[in-house]
């Protein structure tokens, strides 16, 4: 019976962070599920089981909301494939760099991107990026004319490129830096060019890491309240915008839960393309 | 079939020579062995060789063409490493035929070459085979079949063997030498264990400190090492210092306190220079009876006795230095115990004498 106890003593180990995530996510997360179903009726947060499909019907006839859960898909899969094409290059050089000051030097710029509140981030932004900020400052005195650079969707992009930058570097980090240094070699030795032995052993080996990096920021990017809001200036109106009208503004709880629910639907849409496509992927590896 | 030339080669981190100057020219279709502890400069020479490293100054020649400049994909070396490097991504077929590919051949020629290169490894039937699931001596099978079928100039081998365990290293270490002799490649080895590099090589290169320190075949390394260390890192060997006091043609006297021993002579040693005898442990006899007079010998105790199921070992105290002496078991020699007095002897043409007295105190 030594099996039994040895899974008894896991499963008290998991006991704690496994019941914080039912109590604080998965109990949430099920009212909301069950709310979103119940009649609209403005100002009341109970659930009253008198359940319909009336929230779904609406979102999915008026384009004010389909419309933006294909902007928001739209929006957060652009982020995160900006987010690979500029993080991979520079976790490329943090992984392979053996001189240990630079690497602390670039490791500490990428986690210290993290470290403010986003609010205080997209200010900072802003004083770039708004119609009198420094690049348009720049352009003016240089005899140009001003660029509209925020409130629209280039400046939630940023916002969320900045914002998911380093989450996606650090999921390539750790999977580039585990690449065997002689597969790289073995593949020049055996004729390929730098850049074919980089496609051909270095890029799917770090498949692991680009997946994992693009759901990560997907997630992210798509759940984003702040960043459209202040880098958008209400005029990209995303799924999350929505959510917040309808619950903080309108008190139409059950409408935004069920705006929540399809958000998340989405989200987890993403995961499972996730899980096959790295299942296919590591089948091939197995 | 190629030869390599390596012209004053060296290699410099910082402030440290990892490689310090070392030539030699090795010739078609040789088994050429790098030898020695880590650290000394062997990998970085043949790494240098492929074009893993770049050189800081030097030359290294391909047939008589320097290809320093050249990157490793145009150096047409085979190179087989340590942890194999079979790309995970990749089963067997398409690990041989990465080389063929980019060689760009027909599919007809890409399958029937790699059929023939995994039928010479002896892997036929396993092209689908993941690196996950094959054994480190398939996979060391895997790899030299990947170099092999892109049938490279030169075949580099980086401590191929040191991560298989003992049984399979030994069988692994005949396989390669017969597969090496059967195809005629020019070979470079690289390793850090003396039986591999004796039992394997043509020729041997001992480096230390970056520097060759004895260029040489099997024999010539294992019976006349050129210095202390050669004489420490090839073999069991006792060493006994003394200083010349004779000499004839080609017999010379070496007096160690006040006893006298004979050796052979060699050229650059004179007399009252102090000399080292290098005895292998084969060659040094115990007996209890009357030693022979025309051998070297002397009273001795015996300090420690190990079984090693074939032969017995002896650590003895003779004239205050340690001497081991090994023989085989069942050949009539006495059984001895622990503090025992014995004789030991060893014939004078088995004694070789290492230079001490000009030399650096090497070892």
């Amino acid at each position: 019976m030594q099996g039994t106890e040895e899974s008894k003593r896991l499963w008290l180990l998991a006991m704690p962070g496994l019941t914080f995530f039912l109590v604080f996510f998965l109990v949430p997360l099920g009212a909301l599920f069950l709310i979103s179903f119940d009649k609209s009726s403005t100002g009341i947060v109970d659930i009253r089981w008198m359940f319909d499909f009336s929230n779904y019907e609406r979102f999915f006839t008026r384009s004010i909301y389909y419309e933006a859960a294909l902007r928001s898909v739209g929006l957060a899969a652009l982020v995160a494939v900006i987010a690979l094409l500029l993080g991979y290059p520079l976790a490329y050089v943090i992984a392979k760099t053996t001189d240990p000051a630079r690497n602390t030097f670039l490791m500490i710029l990428v986690l210290s991107a993290m470290q403010l509140d986003m609010v205080i981030r997209l200010f900072g932004l802003m004083v770039l990026l708004g119609d009198n900020g420094l690049i348009n400052q720049v352009l003016q005195s240089a005899g140009w004319d001003r660029v509209p650079l925020m409130y629209n969707f280039f400046g939630v992009v940023v916002g969320l490129v900045q914002f998911a930058l380093p989450f996606m570097i650090l999921s390539l980090v750790g999977v580039i830096q585990g690449i065997n240094p002689s597969l790289e070699e073995a593949a020049r030795s055996l004729g390929a060019s730098r850049w074919r032995a980089f496609w051909k052993v270095t890029v799917p080996m770090s498949m692991p890491g680009i997946l994992a990096g693009l759901l990560l920021v997907f997630a992210l990017a798509i759940s984003s309240y702040v960043v459209p809001t202040l880098m958008g200036g209400w005029k990209v109106i995303v799924l999350p915008i929505h959510i917040f009208q309808q619950i903080s503004e309108l008190a139409k709880w059950q409408f935004g839960a069920s705006v929540a629910v399809i958000m998340f639907l989405i989200s987890i849409t993403a995961m499972l393309v996730y899980q096959r496509t790295s299942n296919r992927l590591a089948g091939g590896r197995v | 079939m190629s030869n390599v030339s390596l012209k004053n080669l060296v290699k410099t981190y910082g402030q440290t020579k990892a490689v310090d100057d070392v030539s030699v020219d090795i010739e078609e279709g040789e088994f050429f062995s790098l030898l020695g502890p880590s650290g000394c400069g062997k990998s970085t020479t043949l790494r240098m060789i492929a074009g893993f490293e770049s050189i800081t100054s030097g030359e290294i020649e391909l047939d008589g063409q320097g290809v320093s400049a050249l990157p490793p994909e145009k150096r047409d070396i085979g190179f087989v490493f340590q942890n194999y490097a079979i790309f995970p991504h990749m089963n067997v077929f398409e690990n041989i035929a990465f080389g063929l590919r980019l060689r760009k051949l027909s599919e007809t020629e890409i399958k029937q070459k790699v059929g023939a290169a995994l039928e010479q490894v002896g892997m036929a039937g396993l092209e689908h085979r993941m690196q996950r699931e094959m054994s480190g001596g398939q996979q060391q099978r895997v790899a030299l079949a990947r170099v092999l079928v892109t049938e490279p100039r030169i075949l580099l081998l980086d401590e191929p063997l040191s991560a298989l365990d003992k049984n399979l290293r030994e069988e692994m270490k005949f396989w390669i030498k017969e597969l090496q002799a059967n195809l005629g490649i020019t070979t470079i080895y690289v390793t850090h264990d003396q039986g591999e590099a004796l039992t394997m090589s043509d020729r041997i290169a001992v480096m230390k400190d970056g520097k060759i320190a004895q260029l040489g075949t099997p024999r010539e390394i294992y019976q006349k090492p050129k210095d202390v260390f050669v004489a420490k890192f090839i073999g069991d060997s006792s060493l006994l210092e003394g200083r010349i006091a004779a000499m004839a043609d080609d017999k010379c006297t070496i007096q160690i306190g006040d006893r006298e021993f004979q050796a052979a002579a060699r050229a650059d040693l004179k007399l009252g220079d102090t000399a080292q005898i290098v005895m292998r442990p084969e060659h040094v006899r115990i007996t209890t009876q009357e030693p022979d007079p025309d051998w070297n010998s002397g009273g001795a105790v015996v300090l420690a006795v190990s079984y090693q199921g074939a032969s017995l070992r002896y650590e003895l105290d003779f004239m205050g230095q340690s001497v081991i002496s090994e023989s085989t078991v069942g050949h009539g020699g006495p059984e001895l115990d622990t503090g025992q007095s014995v004789q030991v002897m060893w014939h004078p043409a088995h004694a070789w004498l290492l230079n001490t007295g000009k030399e650096d105190h090497a070892g």
